[in-house]
């Protein structure tokens, strides 16, 4: 299955002063478990990029954007079709809070059909998505009482 | 439209054709659905999270921003305008 991926997590995974970094790694580690496969927007990658360089220095920004880039599977296309239906998610939006960049991952998680949004960013939840941290916890076995 | 002949083994015809009853459509609609969605889903680039622990696991070896703000995550739209405005001063020349 597959979970799109969104700034804010990918951000905390390579921020360890960050508070959602401990977070970020067990949810990646618990994704890696099950096999989930990660889906990366151009969109992502960029708002990342900006971001990244100002906090962590555009050298460890480069390298992980080449790591991201260099996976010959790292991202999703952005086409008319799909820019479109961000378009049209990000019209039915009543904060300023959901970015069009976030109503592109949103398209996109629609299109996969993709199991969670890997992200802390509680609007995702607003919109109908799952975030993966509650995908997990879903996925969790119950303890019978 | 383009008329192409394709052979399917008899067991996908019948899956077909429950799908196209299914839906209340026929086996043409059901098939050029399902080309559709298929191609997509190979337009699709996808990595597995090897990739990302990998970067995660270099991060964490380095100290990548460890005196930082704890915020970045969750406030990443104001980090990503405050760092907008500075690479657009950069690139704007200043007036005398």
């Amino acid at each position: 299955m597959m979970t799109v991926v969104d700034t804010d997590a990918l951000l905390a995974l390579l921020i360890v002063a960050d508070r959602h970094h401990n977070d970020a790694r067990s949810i990646l580690k618990a994704l890696n478990k099950i096999g989930e496969e990660i889906a990366l927007l151009p969109t992502t990658l960029a708002e990342f990029a900006l971001v990244a360089t100002y906090r962590i220095g555009r050298v460890k920004t480069q390298r992980a954007v080449e790591i991201l880039a260099r996976e010959s599977y790292a991202l999703l296309q952005i086409d008319e079709d799909l820019t479109l239906k961000a378009a049209q998610v990000y019209l039915q939006q009543t904060s300023k809070e959901e970015s069009f960049f976030a109503c592109f991952v949103m398209a996109a998680a629609k299109d996969l059909h993709a199991s969670c949004i890997f992200s802390f960013d509680q609007g995702y939840t607003k919109n109908g998505f799952l975030l993966a941290k509650d995908f997990l916890k879903n996925r969790s076995p119950r303890k019978t009482p | 439209m383009i008329q192409r002949r394709f052979y399917l083994p008899e067991e996908l015809y019948a899956r077909l054709k429950i799908q196209a009853r299914l839906r209340k459509t026929n086996i043409t609609q059901v098939l050029r659905e399902l080309i559709a969605e298929g191609l997509k889903q190979r337009q699709t680039k996808s990595i597995t999270t090897n990739a990302l622990l990998h970067l995660a696991n270099t991060a964490e070896t380095e100290q990548w921003g460890k005196s930082g703000p704890r915020d970045v995550a969750e406030t990443h739209d104001r980090y990503f305008a405050k760092a907008w405005k500075k690479e657009h001063h950069l690139r704007t020349p200043q007036k005398k």
